[in-house]
């Protein structure tokens, strides 16, 4: 674990975290006559339609005597256009100059900026720059860092899927990051709620370091649940990086093109979950074209919605995944054995538990909510029965209840000869 | 000349006796209306003198002073205008003036002299008997209604002609029909409802045990169906109550003319767009009784819980804890009887659809927290049961034989409710907190199963209570001595979720 930088600011300043509606775009340094800019970037982040109209020219701070790296400096703050078709202009050899807008910041001022809000602007060849020999495509021109930078991809495996995955996926999650944390693994994954969290909270929780790249400026307060866990990965030593200048909003646009880094920034992928449409897939299938990446899947049942799109990438041909050491396995590592992690979070069934419970259990491994009375019909159990084998289970801490219905949230653990997994009751 | 009459004036659900004084004097033509009347009050003279015309009658052209004292009593309505007329009768000497002493009257005049009914003629009534009145003469509308008053001699009228006649002692009053009670009408039976086995049991728990009821499911799962079927769980109204409840009724204008005496237990379900007048009582001056009193001895039923405005939803933790609610207004302050059952409905989620089988949820977990947060407003503290209804099935829907039948239910609730007025005198859901663990009486196991409530789903004392009074409920219905540790688990499934125990 990388020492924790004094000199590195949480990007996301408290009173931010603790305004109601989403924070205002505001990059320009303070005192600084661009107001005007900062709002025209606010709309423009809004509306791209209207990116076609406006006026096209160099900035008037812009001299051919510029060093390249300045105009560079500039670009990467401009807010507005996709990062990622920056730099694919770029890598069409297109002069960075000619790519500057009328509202680019001045060079000195984006530097004062970054200095502020403790972030670091990385450029291919810097120290520090991940994407040494698999660049990904579409190539990345920047990085905007907070904490130190990532490792290189060999050691690092992403865990990602859906924001919306069920209980015992989110616990998969949890224990494959705190699994490769035990293993000196670094673990990467995008921003948001659900995988992505639990998967950084099992890395920290395991000892290890977490790499979160995100798709809006690092100072912006989004997703608001993660707040405190962007904060974490920081304080422990975690890298926070995105392309997006400071000040970006969550565009949707944005998140395709950030799996792209995810993949990059990672040896191996595993999707925990994905449904018919998750981001995870462009996550998996972005790791797959780059050549080097491995793409490794949890698998799900057929009827399972939260694993549809596991499964069809278990089909073109990604690695099922069991456990850890399946995982570790197709890392080249050793596999750590009986040892490591369950994967799913097991629980002992407590002595004398009902049949009734047992059957109850049974309808919701695939992660579902099911209402009561559908329980209730689906086990042939009487009313007071189900009612009575709900609570029995949530008493054990195997299900909750949500508004909507019941919901697993561990299933049992079963002893066996090969692989005994690890019981822990709460 | 001088003629003095009675009649009463309705205040929130009690009526008052008045005075009727009519005066014919000298002076220049002139009618006065003197006594702390409203504006329908002061319209009587207008209404009296198109009326009297109308009818034949002769309208005294010379300066009428009308006095209804007391004078600091608030009068409302239209009411007044037959003791008015029957006064001027008497006054200008068209009847005798022995006719009207002694003699009550309530009633509107239609501008062709025909009496026309008005409400809270059953209060008035009650107000006729308790001052010693020979008869009352109502509207004929309103007879069966005033003659569900024992000991007091009705009479019904439908026009001034008719009052004019009877007076001169040339005919005869309408009698009370002998018909009071409606037979009682079928009321929704839980026949009808397929599958949804925890949401019937949940029910019945409500009815036993006098609980308040949350429904959580998707649209179009039957939440309004199954809440309408709670009245027919619970006890038949005896006679006092349906009074109680007829009381109100007539209050509120609402009484069926010819079977005013209600039999079945009220079902309201005021939309949530309804104001906080229309809800706990209000109106100008005078209170009416609102929704949580039309719903007296019934239920009451809020669909959508979350979209009703949180200060309405406030506004009925006093009628919930004291089964009255109090309207104070300019001129009075009232209070109305609101002893009902609450049931509320709510989607589990904003779009509805969360842990739905057929549609998925589009909600974000930003969306649903705050959803819950909204869903446990003020009033969740006052429901002890919350069960959740999923949508029924294709196949369910197409099973020919429907669940089981409200009679045998409403005699396990029946049974249950003996068991708890014969152990404390009240229903379990008002059992007081001191000694509530000695009256519920649980078993070791059931004790042990509660400590362990607590520590692991974070139950609080609040949430402790009301899962061992709905317990105590359940080993009820089962006919238990103690509460044992399956009622308890029972209880705990339908205890509410808590806003915080979101994804």
């Amino acid at each position: 674990m990388s020492p924790r930088s004094p000199e590195v600011h949480p990007p996301l300043g408290e009173g931010r975290a603790g305004t109601a509606g989403p924070p205002a775009p505001d990059h320009a340094p303070p005192g600084g006559g661009s107001q005007g800019t900062v709002r025209q970037a606010a709309a423009d982040h809004r509306a791209p339609g209207r990116r076609a109209r406006r006026a096209r020219g160099r900035p008037a701070w812009w001299t051919p005597e510029r060093p390249a790296r300045e105009v560079m400096l500039a670009l990467a703050a401009t807010p507005g256009p996709l990062p990622a078709a920056v730099a694919g202009k770029l890598a069409g050899a297109n002069d960075p100059a000619e790519l500057l807008r009328p509202d680019s910041p001045e060079p000195g001022r984006v530097a004062a900026r970054l200095d502020e809000l403790g972030l670091r602007l990385l450029f291919p060849g810097d120290p520090g720059w991940p994407f040494v020999e698999v660049p990904p495509e579409p190539p990345c021109a920047w990085l905007f860092v907070a904490g130190p930078p990532p490792p290189l991809p060999d050691g690092s495996v992403a865990v990602v899927g859906g924001r919306r995955a069920s209980p015992l996926r989110l616990a998969v999650a949890h224990s494959l990051g705190a699994g490769l944390a035990g293993v000196g693994r670094c673990v990467v994954s995008g921003g948001a709620v659900g995988v992505d969290a639990a998967a950084h909270a099992g890395a920290l929780d395991g000892g290890g370091r977490t790499v979160a790249v995100v798709g809006c400026g690092l100072d912006v307060a989004y997703p608001r649940a993660n707040v405190a866990l962007f904060r974490r990965i920081l304080a422990e030593g975690g890298t926070l990086l995105g392309e997006h200048p400071p000040g970006a909003r969550p565009m949707p646009a944005n998140f395709v093109p950030r799996n792209r880094l995810i993949a990059a920034l990672a040896g191996a992928v595993v999707v925990v979950a994905a449904g018919g449409r998750s981001g995870s897939l462009a996550t998996a299938r972005a790791a797959g074209s780059r050549g080097g990446g491995r793409v490794l899947v949890v698998p799900g049942a057929p009827w399972d919605p939260g694993a549809l799109g596991c499964n069809d990438l278990i089909r073109e041909g990604a690695t099922l995944v069991r456990g850890l050491d399946d995982v570790l396995d197709e890392l080249g590592a050793a596999a750590v054995g009986g040892g490591a992690e369950p994967l799913a979070r097991h629980r002992p069934w407590p002595p004398g538990a009902s049949r009734a419970a047992r059957a109850l259990l049974a309808l919701l491994v695939d992660g579902q909510v099911l209402g009561s009375s559908r329980l209730a019909t689906l086990s042939g159990l009487p009313a007071a029965a189900t009612a009575a084998a709900v609570v029995e289970l949530e008493l054990a801490g195997f299900v909750r209840r949500l508004p909507g219905g019941v919901q697993a949230v561990a299933v049992p653990s079963v002893a066996s000869p090969t692989r005994i997994a690890v019981a822990r009751d709460g | 000349m001088l003629a003095r009459l009675a009649t009463a004036a309705l205040v929130g659900l009690t009526a008052y006796p008045v005075g009727v004084e009519v005066d014919i004097g000298r002076g220049l033509p002139a009618v006065m209306v003197v006594g702390l009347g409203d504006a329908a009050v002061l319209e009587a003279r207008d209404r009296l003198r198109a009326a009297f015309g109308n009818a034949g009658f002769e309208w005294p052209d010379r300066r009428v002073t009308i006095s209804l004292p007391p004078s600091d009593l608030p009068k409302q309505g239209s009411g007044f205008d037959l003791p008015i007329a029957i006064g001027l009768l008497a006054a200008t000497g068209a009847v005798p003036q022995a006719a009207v002493d002694g003699l009550w009257a309530v009633g509107e005049l239609g501008l062709g002299g025909d009496v026309r009914g008005v409400r809270g003629v059953l209060a008035s009534a009650i107000a006729a008997r308790d001052g010693g009145a020979r008869l009352l003469l109502v509207p004929a509308a309103n007879l069966a209604e005033a003659a569900l008053v024992p000991g007091l001699r009705v009479g019904g009228a439908s026009s001034l002609a008719q009052v004019d006649a009877f007076l001169r002692g040339e005919a005869g009053l309408d009698p009370p029909s002998p018909c009071l009670a409606a037979a009682s009408a079928p009321v929704e039976d839980l026949a009808d409802v397929r599958g949804q086995p925890l949401a019937r049991r949940a029910l019945e728990i409500a009815a036993a045990g006098g609980h308040n009821l949350l429904l959580v499911g998707p649209p179009g799962a039957g939440k309004t169906m199954l809440a309408r079927r709670l009245r027919g769980l619970l006890p038949e109204l005896d006679r006092d109550e349906a009074l109680e409840v007829t009381q109100v009724l007539s209050a509120a204008g609402l009484v069926h003319p010819g079977t005013p005496l209600a039999s079945a237990r009220p079902f309201r379900a005021p939309h949530h767009g309804i104001s906080m007048a229309g809800m706990v009582g209000g109106g100008p001056r005078v209170p009416r009784p609102g929704e949580v009193s039309l719903a007296h001895r019934g239920v009451l039923f809020l669909d959508e819980l979350a979209e009703f405005p949180r200060p309405v939803c406030e506004a009925l933790r006093q009628p919930l804890e004291d089964g009255e609610v109090t309207v104070v207004r300019s001129a009075a302050s009232v209070r109305f009887p609101a002893r009902f059952s609450l049931v509320a409905a709510a989607n589990p989620c904003p779009c509805g659809h969360l842990g739905d089988a057929v549609l998925a949820c589009r909600c974000g977990s930003e969306d649903l927290r705050r959803y819950a947060r909204r869903l446990s407003g003020p009033l969740l503290d006052r429901i002890d049961l919350c069960v959740h209804v999923d949508r029924v099935t294709a196949d369910q829907l197409g099973e020919s034989a429907g669940g089981e039948p409200s009679a045998p239910v409403r005699a396990r609730v029946h049974a249950a409710r003996a068991l708890q007025q014969a152990r404390a005198g009240s229903e379990n859901a008002r059992l007081p907190v001191a000694g509530l663990a000695g009256l519920c009486a649980p078993t070791p196991a059931a004790r042990r199963l509660l400590a362990i409530a607590v520590d692991r789903l974070g139950l609080t004392a609040r949430g402790f209570h009301r899962a061992l009074r709905v317990a105590r409920t359940i080993a009820d219905l089962a006919g238990a001595d103690g509460v044992a540790d399956d009622d308890v688990r029972e209880a705990l499934s339908l205890r509410l979720l808590a806003g915080a125990d979101q994804p």
